[in-house]
C-alpha cells in the first residue's frame, strides 16, 4: 500500500496539520471550560470528565480489538468523554456520563457499519441516551449562587434546584437572569455549557485553527436568533429574547462543539449553511410545539441523517451553475 | 490587476538562496534527451563524430531539432527509463574546445507586418531553435496553435512553491533579454504584453522598475497561494493569451538576434540537503550528480526530486537535466508522517482549486455507494494531498483512477469503434443486400411492367381486333 511517507509521487511536502493535531485542538479548547466549571463547582467536574473519557477509551479500544484493529485513539475518546460530561448537570451521579460515553462509542463506532457512521454524531447519541434513560436527573439544575463545592464522589440528593432558561421560555415567563449573568455563565445548565463568554473565545480559536465547520454553527445560531426575534416566547425585549433562545438548553455549546464538528458536518460550505439552518429551524419548531427541553439534540440527530444529501445537493447545484 | 486564488494552499517559504545566476563547470558527459524511444528520433550524426557547439544531433517527430550544447564527440545513443517510460538519450563526451562564432538560425527574412500572422513560419523557426516553454515544459512550437491565434502574451514570473525560484531569478538576472524576447514575441504575433508576478519582497524591486520603465506592459499581481497556475490558465483561456516562462523569452531573444538554438536550462538546486543552494544555468543533458556536487549537497539524502516539490517526481543522481527539470530538490530527512484512516473532515473539498471532490475517491475505491465521480478537470496540483490530515495520497489515487478511466474509455471507444465498423460493414452488407434486393425488385418490376406492357399490348391488339371486326361488320 502506498502511503504519503513512502510515496514516490508528488507532493513531497505535507501540511503540519494532522488528525492528532485536530483532536488536540478540540481537547485544548475544552480545557478552559473544564477549568471554569471546576472553579465554580469543585473537583466533581474533573471526576465526571475523567471517568467519561476513560469509559469511552476502554470501549473504543475493546471494540477495535474485537474488529481486529489495534489503533488506540486516546484523544478522540477523551474529546468525546469530556464533551458528554460537560453537557450534564453537576448533580448527576458520576457513573452517568461514563455509561453514556460507552454506549455512544459502542453504537456509533463499533456496531454501526461504515456507511452509517457519518450520519450520527457520537456525543449527540450519548446525550440522547442520557435524556431517555435518566430524564429527571438530566433536567434538574442546581441553583447557581457564586461558587459552590459539590461532593466529589457522593450522589447529590439535598440541593436547591432551579428552573432552566428553556423552562422559563416554555411557560412564557421572563427568566430572572440578566445579560451579564448569561455571559458569565451564572444560570442553570450543563456543567461546561453555560459560560458563554469562554465558548465565544474558543470559537475564535477554532476558526483561526480551522478546526470546526463554522458555517454550520453560525447559520444555526443566526436561524435561532431570527426566530427568537420574531417569536418572542417570553414576551420581553426582542433582543433579550434572542439571547435567551441562544443560551437555552446548551444551544451555543452544541452549535460549536457538536454540530460544528468537521467530521459529522457536511463538507461543502453551501451544504453546511443549509444544514445549520435546518437544525435551527427544527430546534425552534420543536421548542415551540414540543414539550421537551433539549430539542436541539433531536434536531441535530434528524438533520444528521440528511447531511450526505445536503452535500450531494450542493455538488449538483455547483456543477449546474458551472455548466451554465 | 490582481488575480486572487481563493482556493489553494499557502506553502511555507524559504528565501535563503542567492538569486544571482551561477554557471557550473561542464560535466564530462552529457545525456541529451531525444524523447520517447517509441517516437524513433532521426539521428543525423554517426558515432565518434566530433561536433561543434550548436551542431544538429537529431530531429524529433514534431520537427524540433536537437543541438549539441558544447563542442563534443557523439558517442552513442542510450535508452534509459525515465518517468517510468523508455527514453532515448544521445551520449556526448565533452572535448573542452573554445567554440567559434556561429549563426545557425536565420530569421532575418521576418518582415514583422507581413509575417505577423504567419504562424506556420514561426512555428518551424521555434522548432528549429528548439525553444522550450518553461511554463508548460513543452517545446514552444507545440504551444502555438495556428487555429487558435492569441491576442496577449503573458510572461509568468510567479514562483509559488517551496524550493523553486527559477522564474523570479530568471527575470532578476536576465531582465533585458527576457523583456526583449517579450517584445519580439509581441511584435511577431501582433499581441499585447502582460506580466504576472507573485507579490513578495524579492519581486518588489521588479514591480517598481516595471511600473517606471515599461509602461506598455500590463502587470498582474497574484496573492501567492499555490497553485497560481490554475488561476493563470483560467485567465489565459478567458483572455485568449499564451503563457510563457522567462527562460523561453530569453531563448527567443537569443534565437532571433544571434541565431542560437536553446541548449541550456535554468534551474534551482535546493532543498534541506544542499549546503549552497543556487540558481544555475547549465547545458541540457548535464547529469544531476554534477549539479549536486557543484552545490555541495550532503552525501546522504532521502529524496531527490526533479521538478517542483508539489508536482515533481523522484529521480536518480545519474539522470540528466531535461526540459522538465525546473528545479532539483534534495531532501535529507523523511517527513514524519503517520497515515490514518479518512476522518471525513472534508478539508480536501475546501482546498481544491478546481472545486472537485477528492474526498469521494476513497468512497469510490472502498465501494461505499459511489460508482463514478468526475475527476476530469483535476490539474494534479496536489493541494488535497498536501492538506489531508490523515495523509492519504489522494493525488496518486485520483491519477490512477483517471488513468484507469482513460484506458477504460479507450477500450470502450475501441469496442464501440469496432462495433461501429462492424455495424457499418453490416450496414454496407445490408445496403448491398438491399441494393441486390432492390435490383431484383426493379428487375421484377421491370419484368412485371414488361409483362403488363405485353398484356396491355395484347389487350390493345385484341381491342383493335374487335374494333376492326366491328368496323368490318358495320361495312
Amino acid at each position: 500500500m502506498i502511503t504519503a511517507s513512502n510515496s514516490p509521487f508528488a507532493p513531497f511536502l505535507h501540511a503540519k496539520e494532522s488528525v492528532f493535531s485536530l483532536r488536540f485542538d478540540t481537547v485544548t479548547a475544552l480545557m478552559p471550560l473544564i477549568i471554569i466549571a471546576t472553579v465554580q463547582n469543585g473537583l466533581r467536574v474533573l471526576v465526571l470528565c475523567a471517568l467519561s473519557a476513560l469509559a469511552a477509551f476502554i470501549t473504543e479500544t475493546l471494540g477495535n480489538f474485537a474488529k481486529l484493529k489495534i489503533k488506540p485513539a486516546p484523544l478522540r475518546a477523551a474529546t468525546l468523554g469530556i464533551c458528554i460530561a460537560l453537557l450534564c448537570p453537576i448533580t448527576v451521579p458520576i457513573y452517568m456520563p461514563a455509561i453514556a460515553s460507552a454506549v455512544a462509542v459502542l453504537i456509533v463506532r463499533v456496531i454501526l457499519p461504515k456507511d452509517f457512521k457519518g450520519l450520527f454524531s457520537t456525543p449527540a447519541i450519548g446525550w440522547l441516551f442520557m435524556l431517555s434513560v435518566w430524564p429527571e436527573q438530566m433536567m434538574q439544575f442546581p441553583v447557581k449562587t457564586g461558587f459552590f463545592e459539590f461532593p466529589v464522589f457522593k450522589n447529590i440528593t439535598d440541593c436547591n434546584y432551579a428552573w432552566s432558561l428553556a423552562q422559563y421560555l416554555q411557560f412564557g415567563e421572563k427568566p430572572p437572569q440578566r445579560m451579564l449573568d448569561i455571559l458569565m455563565g451564572q444560570f442553570p445548565g450543563g456543567i461546561g455549557t453555560t459560560c458563554t463568554l469562554a465558548i465565544i473565545a474558543i470559537t475564535v480559536f477554532f476558526i483561526y485553527r480551522k478546526s470546526i465547520a463554522w458555517q454550520v454553527s453560525l447559520s444555526m445560531m443566526c436561524t435561532v436568533a431570527v426566530f427568537g426575534f420574531f417569536i418572542n416566547r417570553a414576551g420581553v425585549n426582542p433582543f433579550y429574547s434572542v439571547v435567551y433562545e441562544l443560551a437555552a438548553s446548551n444551544f451555543i455549546y452544541v452549535a460549536i462543539f457538536i454540530a460544528g464538528d468537521i467530521i459529522n458536518a457536511p463538507k461543502l460550505p453551501l451544504s453546511r449553511i443549509f444544514y445549520g439552518v435546518l437544525i435551527g429551524v427544527l430546534t425552534m419548531i420543536l421548542r415551540y410545539y414540543g414539550l421537551y427541553e433539549h430539542c436541539v439534540v433531536f434536531a441535530l440527530t434528524i438533520a444528521g441523517l440528511i447531511s450526505g444529501v445536503c452535500d450531494n445537493l450542493a455538488i449538483n447545484l455547483r456543477t449546474l451553475i458551472r455548466s451554465k | 490587476m490582481f488575480l486572487k486564488t481563493k482556493h489553494g494552499v499557502m506553502l511555507p517559504k524559504d528565501y535563503n538562496i542567492d538569486f544571482s545566476v551561477a554557471f557550473p563547470n561542464l560535466s564530462e558527459k552529457l545525456y541529451i534527451s531525444l524523447g520517447k524511444k517509441s517516437n524513433n528520433p532521426k539521428i543525423t550524426v554517426t558515432k565518434n563524430t566530433s561536433l561543434k557547439k550548436y551542431d544538429k544531433i537529431a530531429e524529433l517527430k514534431n520537427n524540433v531539432f536537437i543541438y549539441s550544447p558544447e563542442n563534443c564527440v557523439f558517442e552513442d545513443v542510450k535508452t534509459l527509463t525515465y518517468k517510468n517510460e523508455e527514453y532515448s538519450f544521445a551520449v556526448l563526451k565533452n572535448i573542452f574546445k573554445k567554440s567559434p562564432s556561429f549563426s545557425v538560425l536565420n530569421l532575418n527574412a521576418l518582415n514583422q507586418k507581413e509575417n505577423a500572422a504567419n504562424y506556420g513560419t514561426l512555428k518551424t523557426f521555434f522548432a528549429e531553435a528548439s525553444i522550450i516553454n518553461d511554463y508548460s515544459n513543452k517545446y514552444l512550437c507545440d504551444c502555438i496553435d495556428e487555429n487558435k491565434p492569441f491576442k496577449k502574451i503573458l510572461l509568468n514570473c510567479s514562483c509559488d512553491q517551496l524550493y523553486d525560484i527559477s522564474a523570479v531569478a530568471a527575470i532578476l538576472n536576465f531582465e533585458t533579454e527576457v523583456l526583449e524576447g517579450l517584445d519580439i514575441m509581441a511584435r511577431l504575433f501582433n499581441a499585447s504584453k502582460e506580466i504576472c508576478l507573485v507579490k513578495n519582497y524579492k519581486t518588489k524591486s521588479v514591480f517598481k522598475n516595471f511600473k517606471k520603465e515599461h509602461k506598455d506592459i500590463k502587470l498582474i499581481k497574484t496573492n501567492g497561494k499555490y497553485p497560481v497556475s490554475c488561476k493563470l490558465n483560467e485567465y489565459a483561456e478567458k483572455e485568449n493569451c499564451i503563457i510563457l516562462g522567462p527562460e523561453c523569452l530569453k531563448a527567443v531573444y537569443r534565437a532571433v538576434n544571434f541565431g542560437e538554438p536553446q541548449t541550456t536550462k535554468l534551474l534551482t538546486v535546493w532543498g534541506n540537503a544542499i549546503y549552497n543552494p543556487a540558481f544555475l544555468l547549465c547545458p541540457l543533458g548535464t547529469p544531476i550528480y554534477h549539479l549536486l556536487n557543484f552545490c555541495n549537497s550532503q552525501k546522504q539524502f532521502e529524496k531527490l526530486i526533479s521538478g517542483n516539490i508539489m508536482t515533481g517526481f523522484l529521480t536518480e543522481p545519474e539522470d540528466p537535466v531535461t526540459i522538465y527539470t525546473n528545479s532539483v530538490i534534495a531532501l535529507k530527512e523523511k517527513e514524519n508522517i503517520i497515515k490514518r484512516e479518512c476522518i471525513n473532515c472534508g478539508k480536501c473539498l475546501d482546498i481544491c482549486p478546481k472545486s472537485l471532490t477528492p474526498f469521494y475517491i476513497l468512497k469510490l475505491i472502498n465501494g461505499e455507494g459511489l460508482t463514478k465521480v468526475n475527476f476530469k478537470n483535476c490539474i494534479n496540483c496536489g493541494c488535497c494531498d498536501y492538506i489531508c490530515p490523515a495523509k492519504i495520497p489522494l493525488r496518486f489515487l485520483i491519477n490512477r483512477y483517471n488513468q484507469n478511466n482513460k484506458t477504460e474509455i479507450k477500450a470502450e471507444n475501441k469496442n464501440s469503434k469496432n462495433k461501429k465498423s462492424k455495424n457499418e460493414n453490416a450496414k454496407n452488407d445490408g445496403i448491398k443486400d438491399k441494393n441486390n434486393i432492390k435490383d431484383k425488385n426493379t428487375e421484377n418490376a421491370n419484368s412485371k411492367s414488361e409483362t403488363s406492357k405485353i398484356e396491355i399490348s395484347k389487350n390493345e391488339t385484341s381491342k383493335n381486333k374487335t374494333s376492326k371486326n366491328k368496323k368490318e361488320a358495320n361495312v
